[in-house]
């Protein structure tokens, strides 16, 4: 039967377009959604996801970079850097600032990092070098692209001049860009000789974080002692609570939207077609393969729309990340997983009424002329 | 064994006095290779007992033997496959299917039965070719003429080698010329295929194609006569 429902199809290309068009536009709302969801979660998780320690060490009741003041002290630290099992330890300040353009501040986040460690240190970095002298700074590209900085520039933050003396790329977010400084610097603007606000550490081959954890535990008191997964965990936890309600929200509209147009354009064409689904009943065509014959007709227009769709996905994609750089759009597997179910989703809601209205078809309809 | 058996068979529209009888017990038996038309002017129940006939509508009253299966007493939902494979139709208005050419409309019961695209083509092709229509397989409906449309419906009603074919007013649309061709065509099927015919009409000129006559009025059959087929077939002539 499926040649039929595709003949059915292409009899009315004009509707067919509209509908997949509809289904088209519904998907790419819901890829975009996703997509910059996706693109977010990744920014904000690329700090600690790209750092290379392993264990991150706040004051007790701090568990992410965005709420509350930490402090670690040098004694604290001392006593890490002596639990076996710990390689490396670096203290980090983190100083919300703001670089002013045109009269619009603009929100960073000075981490600092200690060369050469690469703990909490820039990653990817695409112009330029790390710090190497005082009163250098490494910032994001897509941030300096979009404020026309540019390698040797002197910024002004935290009423210090700064070098610019490398680009970073993927540490922008949509609320702040990272910046990195030198720990010496940062104590200084803070006046914070004998303690950090984290302290970052990497352990030795074959040490197992959760173990080492436990002997810190035992060894300091007054700290929190999070492995990066759970750090990298409680950054995201807010952004998530935000986010993912409207997330889902909006991708639910999108689906209604889809449902609607799939829905309406079959069961227009469910109706005008009535009497030959007629015909084909009394010619002994079962009513489930009717209704399968509808299905098609539903699932064909959408996966034309879900193919314009991710198509048009990728091209809006590109342009965000052309033009708008602090967004980006990240697709995952996942995402096309989890809009070509909606999409199956979509077709199977949408071809209820019709799927309704064709079972009350009377075959002995046929012979009224 | 007559292929098509209605025994007593009465249908009733609505209830007191707006009450039809549509049809008021009627029985009739057709073999195999008879051609019967069934004559009465409009409203007197013809399309009414062949749709009763063709499994499409179930009896008030009465009992209705296909092949000597007993129709009335089958479930609906196995009635579609009965319809498939013993009953071929053939309407006043073709009832062709708009979106497909006249190949993949004579391939619909096929395909409907399982049958690959490609089988039921081949078929399909088959037997439009044997009815004149060579030149029009790829053709939609609306670029056939009537008397095309008929006989790619005839090809659709063919196709599954059914043992009856239910015509209802199967020239009511056509000039004399095609009116003819559709009558040689039913003509055929009886006389060389062996099927039993049943076809309603009000149209005269089918009386020469019949072998059989019944006459209805008021759902009723009130007359029975003797058709022209056997002065006029040119298969039994030549026989
Ligand atoms: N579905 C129906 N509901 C009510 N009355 C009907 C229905 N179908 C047919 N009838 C009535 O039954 C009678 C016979 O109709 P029909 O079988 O169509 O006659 P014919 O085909 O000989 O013109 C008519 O009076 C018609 O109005
Ligand atoms: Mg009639």
């Amino acid at each position: 039967m499926f040649f039929i429902a595709f003949k059915n199809l292409f009899q009315e290309k004009i509707r067919l377009l509209i509908s997949a068009g509809g289904v088209a536009f519904a998907i790419l709302l819901m890829m975009f959604l996703i997509g910059i969801y996706n693109g977010i979660i990744k920014a904000f998780s690329a700090y600690p996801e790209r750092n290379p320690a392993q264990i991150i060490v706040s004051r007790e009741g701090i568990t992410d970079m965005f709420h509350g003041v930490s402090i670690v002290s040098e004694k604290d630290a001392k006593a890490i850097q002596n639990t076996p099992g710990i390689d490396e330890t670096v203290g980090m300040i983190l100083m919300p600032a703001f670089y002013e353009k045109d009269g619009k501040k603009q929100d960073i986040f000075l981490v600092s990092y200690e060369p050469p460690s690469s703990l909490g240190a820039p990653w990817d970095i695409v112009e330029g070098r790390g710090i190497q002298e005082k009163n250098e700074i490494v910032m994001d590209a897509a941030f300096a692209k979009k404020n026309a900085l540019e390698l040797g520039d002197r910024i002004n933050l935290v009423e210090r001049d700064f070098t610019i003396s490398g680009f970073n790329k993927g540490g922008s977010t949509i609320l702040a860009t990272f910046a990195f400084i030198q720990l010496e610097e940062a104590r200084e603007i803070l006046k914070l000789p004998e303690a950090t606000n984290f302290l970052f550490a990497s352990l030795k081959e074959g040490f197992d974080p959760v173990e080492v954890r436990a002997d810190i535990e035992t060894r300091t008191e007054g700290l929190s002692i999070l492995t990066k997964e759970e750090f990298i965990k409680n950054n995201l936890a807010e952004l998530e609570e935000t986010f993912l309600p409207i997330i889902y929200i909006m991708v639910a509209i999108a689906v209604i939207v889809g449902i609607a147009v799939i829905g309406l354009t079959v069961y227009t064409a469910t109706i005008e077609k009535s009497k030959e689904y007629g015909i084909l009943k009394a010619v002994g065509v079962k009513n489930l393969q009717l209704y399968l014959l509808i299905f098609q007709q539903a699932g064909i227009s959408t996966m034309i729309g879900f193919l314009a769709g991710i198509i048009l996905s990728f091209g809006v994609a590109y342009l965000v990340g052309e033009y708008l750089r602090i967004i980006t759009v990240e697709f995952t597997a996942g995402t096309f997983a989890i809009v070509f179910a909606l999409t199956v989703f979509m077709s199977f809601v949408a071809s209820y009424i019709p799927v309704r209205t064709i079972a009350q078809i009377d075959p002995a309809e046929v012979f009224k002329s | 064994m007559s292929v098509l058996e209605l025994t007593s068979i009465t249908k009733h529209y609505g209830s007191g006095h707006t009450l039809v009888r549509a049809v008021d017990d009627v029985s009739l038996k057709v073999e195999k290779g008879e051609i019967l038309l069934i004559m009465g002017p409009s409203g007197s129940g013809k399309t009414t007992l062949i749709t009763m006939a063709g499994a499409l509508l179930k009896p008030t009253a009465g009992f209705i033997l296909i092949d000597g299966i007993e129709i009335t007493k089958l479930k609906e939902d196995v009635l579609p496959d009965l319809r498939l494979s013993k009953i071929g139709f053939v309407f006043q208005s073709f009832n062709l299917l708009s979106a497909l050419d006249a190949l993949d409309n004579a391939a619909v019961p096929l395909i409907a039965s399982g049958k690959s695209l490609k089988k039921a083509r081949e078929k399909a092709k088959e037997t439009l070719v044997k009815l004149g229509l060579s030149a029009r397989l790829n053709h939609l409906p609306k670029d056939l003429s009537g008397g095309e449309k008929q006989r790619v419906s005839i090809a659709r009603a063919l196709i599954t080698n059914p043992s009856i074919i239910l015509a209802d007013e199967p020239t009511a649309n056509l000039d004399a010329q095609n009116g003819h061709e559709v009558m040689e065509l039913l003509c055929a099927t009886a006389c060389e295929e062996g099927r039993a015919v049943v076809i309603a009409s009000h149209d005269q000129r089918i009386r020469d194609v019949a072998k059989q006559i019944l006459f209805m009025e008021d759902g009723k059959i009130i007359k029975e006569e003797k058709g022209g087929h056997d002065s006029w077939c040119p298969h039994c002539r030549s026989a």
